[in-house]
């Protein structure tokens, strides 16, 4: 069967069919011999039973005047016939009387009546022979079914001329029809290859051959159609996806150096005015035009920055760097804030050094967006960030007693512009862009981002970054995986 | 042929010799070629011949007075056979009971079918003869003269066998008939 499996769909057709024919004509042959061997059988003895009748009459005077001549004359007559091996009178005692035996005899003359049947290809067939009423003696006469072999050699021959015709002209025969069902096959095959290798969805395969492959091609064609519709339709999505977002970056970029010139004159001259200004209630005017600006621009560059993740602009630069250093100096620069609502605030590194291959802007602005929002929404407690190691990873923990994140918040705090506290009142300034960009910049650094939070206890930021570039393919596939859980403190 | 072959013919055939002359001994009458012709075999062998010549002849209906009646082998004259006309005692023929009758010599014999004349002297043969001349009745003898003198049947001995010679015109008169198979086994007598 295995080697079956090496053939190709016509050899296979044409094996199958010359089997089943040579079979059948095997089987067929056999059947036919057997009969002919029964018949054959039965013609011989009618032939023997006749034989037997007439010697017997002819024999019978002789027999009862006991003359072994006159008998003896009329077996002779038996040489006509060559399959007659052995023909015997027997007295009534059962002693030989008379007999004929051919030349070619093997066995010689039974002393006594052999029994009647068929042995050795010898057919033994013993008849009284009656007159008046009488059993007078026996006939025995064994004849040879010789001819029957030979007739079975000569059916043997012919049945093999005739088995090599009969096959010969099926093998034509399939050769000339095989092609209906094979070049369908063989077309459906090569459509499929090209199809495969091309990626060319406009092949059509003819609908021809017989039923089954018929509906094959047509589905398969079904399905060409189905394929290079879509194909059409995703094109077209994709080519105008891309278009809007080359839109939204210029439209971005525009808009950025736009809305940006004239808050710089905005700031400037709020600042300027803080300083001219004698009178205090108009210099706080000024003061709240100033810090107005400033988020503005804030919010402006997290959107900016945001549209560049979004859109893949942003250049990095991935090199050995010590993240434990990095982020000392992000902590440091937002100590003022922290101390301004008197948090206890620490960096803890399990190492001294921590080498990491992250681009220095991309780690900064991580570092600061979790640290910005842990002291933003802590408003008393301590604000901990936590360094470890390990031969492939490099892990952050961002750990504060803020006003932590119900469950079924935790899996959209990712999400741009999304703050807890929505509704109404909102308690905290800020674009609700911070988690978003953490998230898109793990995803750059093929990290892994955990979040654990209790409403009113507090939550802990978790983020998983590969060491090195190649450490970083493997965890590519997973490195978008956001998981939220509950945090419980002791 | 191979001579392994040869020689388990040979054997066999000596083998069947051997045989032959031990049942020869044994069952004498079966096998009248093998073993000499006594006097007393000689006539159970002549005794059998009578009783088949029976059994192959054809009566006219005439010649019964019905279905049943019993067919009559008369021995005329003098008996040869002894004990021998013995076996033929209870025989049928033709679904007929065999009647055997004893009958001195020159008696008138119409009842019988078959007849067997012993020895007799050539005048009384050839009374007794004449007078069954036409008649349906097989007649059997063994003198020299007897197809001659106008007898059927006539048994001898030759070459340590019992045979037979036929007249096959007188069985022609007689309006009997006898087989064709017993006349091709006999030697045939023609009438000057």
């Amino acid at each position: 069967m295995k080697l079956l499996d090496h053939c190709s769909l016509k050899v296979q057709l044409i094996g199958i069919v010359l089997v089943t024919c040579a079979t059948i004509l095997l089987v067929n042959a056999g059947l036919f011999a057997l009969y002919d061997l029964a018949q054959f059988r039965r013609a011989k003895e009618n032939e023997l039973s006749v034989l037997a009748q007439l010697i017997g009459e002819h024999s019978v005077a002789a027999l009862m005047f006991q003359d072994a001549e006159a008998a003896t004359e009329s077996l002779e007559g038996l040489r006509s016939i060559p399959s007659i091996q052995v023909a015997v009178l027997y007295t009534v005692a059962g002693y030989p009387f008379a007999w004929y035996l051919s030349t070619t005899l093997p066995s010689g003359l039974p002393a006594r009546i052999p029994e009647p049947g068929y042995r050795d290809g010898v057919l033994h067939y013993v008849a009284p022979v009656g007159w008046d009423g009488h059993t007078q003696g026996y006939v025995y006469l064994a004849a040879s079914l010789a001819d029957w072999r030979e007739r079975v050699r000569d059916y043997a021959a012919i049945g093999g001329v005739v088995l090599l015709f009969s096959l010969g002209i099926g093998v034509m025969l399939l050769v000339l029809l095989e092609k209906r069902v094979s070049r369908p096959l063989a077309q459906l095959v090569a459509a499929s290859q090209q199809v495969a290798t091309s990626y060319d969805y406009t092949i059509r395969v003819p609908v021809e051959g017989p039923q089954e492959l018929q509906k094959l091609a047509a589905a398969f064609n079904e399905m060409l159609q189905r394929v290079q519709e879509h194909q059409a339709v995703l094109v077209a999505a994709k080519e105008a996806a891309e278009e809007m977002s080359r839109l939204k970056s210029t439209f971005l970029a525009n808009m950025n150096h736009e809305i940006r010139t004239p808050l710089a004159g905005i700031l400037g001259y709020a600042q300027i005015l803080q300083e001219v200004l004698e009178d205090p209630e108009q210099r706080e005017m000024a003061q709240i035009i100033e810090q107005s600006g400033r988020r503005s621009l804030d919010t402006l560059d997290a959107l900016l920055y945001m549209a560049c993740l979004e859109a893949g602009t942003v250049r990095m630069q991935h090199q050995q760097l010590d993240v434990v250093a990095a982020t000392q100096k992000v902590v440091d620069e937002l100590l003022p804030m922290a101390r301004a609502k008197g948090l206890t605030y620490a960096v803890q590194s399990t190492a001294s050094r921590l080498e990491c291959c992250v681009d220095a802007g991309l780690w900064e602005r991580l570092v600061k967006s979790l640290v910005h929002n842990a002291i933003k929404f802590t408003e008393a407690g301590y604000v901990s960030v936590l360094l470890d190691g390990d031969e492939t990873t490099v892990q952050l923990q961002v750990i504060d007693t803020g006003i932590g994140i119900p469950e079924e918040a935790q899996s959209t705090i990712f999400e741009a512009f999304t703050q807890i506290s929505e509704g109404l009142t909102r308690d905290y300034e800020g674009s609700g862009l911070g988690l978003a960009i953490v998230q898109r910049i793990v995803r750059l650094l093929n990290g892994q981002i955990y979040v654990e939070s209790q409403p009113g206890v507090g939550s802990i930021f978790t983020i998983v970054v590969p060491r090195c570039r190649e450490a970083q393919a493997a965890a590519t596939l997973s490195a978008s995986e956001v998981t939220g859980r509950t945090l419980r403190r002791a | 042929m191979d001579p392994g072959f040869t020689m388990d013919t040979v054997k066999e055939q000596l083998w069947w010799l051997a045989w032959v002359l031990f049942v020869g001994i044994l069952a004498g009458p079966t096998l009248p070629q093998q073993a000499p012709l006594g006097e007393g075999r000689a006539y159970r062998i002549k005794a059998a011949f009578l009783y088949h010549f029976s059994q192959f002849s054809t009566w006219p209906e005439a010649a019964f007075s019905g279905p049943q009646a019993p067919l009559r082998l008369c021995i005329l004259g003098e008996n040869p056979f002894g004990e021998a006309l013995e076996q033929l005692q209870g025989k049928t023929v033709q679904n007929r009971p065999l009647e055997i009758v004893h009958l001195p010599a020159g008696s008138t014999a119409f009842s019988c079918h078959i007849i067997f004349m012993g020895h007799m002297p050539e005048t009384v043969l050839k009374a007794t003869l004449s007078q069954l001349q036409g008649r349906p009745v097989l007649t059997v003898g063994e003198q020299e003269a007897f197809l001659k003198q106008g007898g059927m049947i006539r048994l001898f001995e030759h070459k340590n066998r019992v045979q037979f010679e036929i007249n096959v015109a007188a069985l022609r008169r007689s309006g009997l008939q006898l087989s064709s198979r017993v006349i091709r086994l006999g030697h045939l007598y023609e009438e000057k």
